[in-house]
């Protein structure tokens, strides 16, 4: 069995606690958000054979200056960028926030979930944008945590991408 | 390579070296002085120890990471040295763990006394309490001083769950519980655990090295000790001791032992750490199970017998009570059945108060009392009695005598419907009995035979009464023979007099008779006298019988004055004089006359 610890990132509002409040299994409530700032859940997932236990820390919604609470992702072994698609600066804050995760911790795996994938009609990121993201070689899935559109994939594949970070 | 020659061929010996020396200069060259620098390299020890020191932080971080050989080889060196570097000047030594000596002994009595004052915070707690005068007979009892008692029973405790957690990550690298504790998920706890470290040193600004030692609610406290590369917590239910920290810290300090390599490489992998299970099962202690566990089959067997017993005495006590009770109640009930001018008819016992149902004459005695004189106290009862007469002697008497309320010296009885009087009684107490006993009921014939007519009272009034009547005398002046108003009224208060005093003669027996006896003074002639004492006693004798006096009891005469001699006033006057005769007594209930 192998377990990892997992960070869900991302700008405040963009959809963190939706994806893990349906999509993940929880014992706490949400107002352990609001008082401890984190709440952590769990998601078990199977690559090939491998279970692997994502220990999923959901952490209060980063601010504008996008300050790392650094307490919270001491032993990361991977993160789940959040952005949402109707709200542009969210990811813009998604990836001064990757930066700042390669500044401090290196190059750990993360996976971007574009999320609220079903407000298409008010989506503001655009397929430019996510070319550009794809070519630096980010993992990009759309999610949507309203219908459960690739939130499964996100899951499964920053798995395989932190189990394939530890054999190299 | 060198080689050595005869003697004797000395000089032929030195051409062939140099041949040799020049031949190998051809052969190998510049590689043969290499080898040559690196002999002499080798046997200058300087120049060894220089090279040794350049590759040996590589050799030993190699042989650390391969196997533990290399560590098990040091540690018995350097613990040599160490006891050597004491034994020779401990100062640099005191120097060197100074730092971290100071904190490590803060911590240890930081940790004895927060457990001390957790002990005498419980004892003082209970000490008033309900549970306190409870522990104090239990002391007594086990022999124990209460404090001891107190003690003990205060360090009860059971860690019920060991989480072994990995620092940096916060994964849960092992975890046990005992039986009966309950936990929904030690992966997410273990994470919110290690979150809640870094939250507290995230919101008062701590130092990284510090950590969160215990957590306390109610009766459960969660004591944390943390590692370089692990963090080890106790769930516990109760008050651990003191000793519970140095388990903790002890476990934790093997674990790392044990687990140095592997925890440096950690990547989640957390198969391996499932050989912790021994290490922590140790952690599962549980003092109160082993002191149940010593008085558990005699106490329970006391307690068992104490229980019967008690039982048994309850049952044996109530029993006896209630026979008691029902024995006091049935001679309650039977005093009831046998008091005159009661009828019970059922009784029965409801909501805790007897209850009799029945019929009761309305001069019968109250129940109540008859209960109160008969037995004494028996509970609440409550009486639903109907009204009735009951022709029960006694209580035909006691309406007799309430009604007829005879004299002492009268006895009644009852015999099938007759009442008999027995004793002395007046004449008119009799007739007045005669006239009333069809009014009382269950009296159907009066027997007054034995009864003896009692008539000292009055012949005493016909004495007085005889008195008043000799005593009257009407005078009339002369010649006249009409009576004036006002003696007409004295006529007529005589007749009630001679009513009255006939009638209680007639008592006696005897019959009385009024000679009314008219007189004359001196004044005309004997027959004119004679004429004027007769119309003066019959105008008596009518005016006796107008106001109400029969006939036949009167008779008048006149008197002629020469008879007397008194003052010739005094001679027109009218007189009475009473006579008593014997009569045949009729009727068979008159009484004999005493």
């Amino acid at each position: 069995m192998i377990q990892k610890k997992v960070c869900m990132m991302g700008y405040f509002s963009v959809g963190k606690t939706s994806l893990l409040s349906q999509y993940a299994h929880s014992i706490f409530s949400e107002k352990y958000l609001t008082t401890v700032g984190v709440k952590v859940d769990k998601k078990v997932v199977t690559i090939g054979s491998q279970d692997v236990t994502l220990m999923l820390w959901d952490i209060e919604g980063e601010d504008k200056f996008c300050k790392l609470k650094k307490h919270y992702l001491r032993g990361v072994s991977g993160y789940i960028l959040v952005a949402d698609i109707s709200r542009k600066n969210s990811l813009d804050k998604a990836i001064e926030l990757s930066d700042k995760m390669v500044e401090n911790y290196g190059n750990i795996p993360f996976t971007l979930a574009l999320n609220k994938s079903d407000l298409t009609s008010q989506r503001e990121i655009t397929d430019y944008q996510v070319k550009e993201l794809l070519n630096k070689g980010w993992d990009v899935i759309f999610t949507s945590a309203k219908n459960g559109k690739g939130v499964e994939s996100v899951f499964n594949d920053l798995a395989e991408k932190m189990l394939l970070s530890d054999v190299g | 390579m060198d080689s050595v020659q005869p003697e004797k061929k000395n000089h032929t010996s030195s051409d062939n070296t140099q041949d040799i020396a020049a031949l190998r200069e051809l052969i190998f060259g510049l590689e043969y002085q290499q080898l040559l620098a690196v002999k002499a390299r080798v046997a200058d020890k300087q120049l060894r120890t220089i090279d040794i020191a350049e590759v040996l932080p590589q050799a030993v971080k190699r042989c650390a990471d391969e196997s533990d050989d290399l560590s098990s080889e040091l540690s018995t060196i350097v613990e040599q040295a160490i006891q050597a570097s004491a034994r020779r000047n401990p100062q640099p030594l005191v120097d060197a763990i100074f730092p971290v000596l100071g904190p490590a002994i803060r911590k240890a009595i930081h940790a004895a006394m927060e457990s001390m004052l957790a002990t005498i915070n419980a004892t003082i707690e209970q000490s008033m309490s309900p549970q306190a005068y409870q522990w104090r007979f239990h002391a007594w009892r086990s022999g124990l001083t209460y404090t001891e008692y107190v003690i003990r029973r205060s360090m009860l405790y059971q860690v019920e769950q060991v989480f072994l957690i990995h620092k940096k990550t916060g994964v849960l690298l092992h975890y046990i519980q005992s039986n009966d504790a309950l936990n929904k998920d030690p992966d997410m706890v273990s994470g919110m655990l290690t979150a809640v470290q870094d939250f507290m040193r995230d919101s008062f600004q701590v130092e990284d090295a510090s950590n969160l030692e215990m957590l306390n609610f109610g009766d459960m406290t969660v004591t944390l000790e943390a590692g370089p590369k692990a963090v080890i917590a106790f769930v516990i239910r109760g008050n651990g001791p003191p000793s519970l920290r140095k388990l903790q810290i002890e476990t934790l300090e093997k674990f790392h032992v044990d687990y140095a390599v592997m925890l440096e490489n950690f990547h989640g992998d957390i198969e391996p750490y499932k050989a912790t299970e021994a290490l922590l099962e140790a952690c599962l202690v549980n003092e109160r199970k082993e002191h149940e566990d010593e008085s558990k089959a005699p106490t329970s067997m006391w307690k068992a017998w104490l229980v019967i017993g008690v039982i048994a005495a309850s049952l044996f006590y109530w029993q006896f009570t209630r026979y008691v009770e029902d024995q006091h109640w049935d001679n309650a009930l039977n005093s009831l059945v046998a008091e005159p001018g009661l009828i019970v008819v059922n009784s029965r016992y409801v909501d805790g108060q007897y209850i009799v149902t029945g019929m009761k004459d309305p001069q019968a005695k109250d129940p109540q009392v008859v209960i109160a004189d008969s037995v004494g106290e028996v509970g609440p009862v409550k009486f639903v009695f109907t009204p009735f007469m009951s022709l029960d002697p006694t209580m035909v008497l006691i309406r007799a005598r309430q009604a007829f309320k005879p004299p002492a010296s009268v006895m009644l009885s009852y015999d099938a419907g007759n009442l008999i009087l027995t004793g002395t009684a007046e004449k008119q107490w009799i007739n007045t009995v005669r006239n009333a006993a069809v009014n009382v009921m269950g009296v159907e014939a009066i027997d007054d035979s034995h009864l003896v007519i009692d008539l000292t009272t009055v012949r005493s009034e016909i004495a007085t009464l005889a008195q008043i009547i000799n005593d009257f005398i009407l005078y009339f002046k002369s010649g006249e023979v009409a009576l004036s108003h006002a003696e007409k009224e004295q006529v007529a208060v005589l007749a009630t007099t001679v009513n009255e005093h006939f009638d209680k003669v007639v008592l006696t027996g005897l019959r009385a008779h009024y000679l009314i006896k008219g007189h004359s003074d001196l004044e005309g002639s004997e027959k004119v006298r004679q004429t004027v004492s007769i119309d003066r006693a019959r105008i008596i004798y009518n005016q006796l019988i107008l106001a109400g006096v029969k006939e036949e009891r009167l008779s008048f005469s006149g008197v002629a004055a020469a008879e007397y001699s008194e003052m010739l006033s005094n001679n027109r006057r009218v007189v009475l004089e009473v006579q008593l005769t014997e009569i045949e007594i009729a009727g068979s209930g008159e009484g004999r006359i005493q």
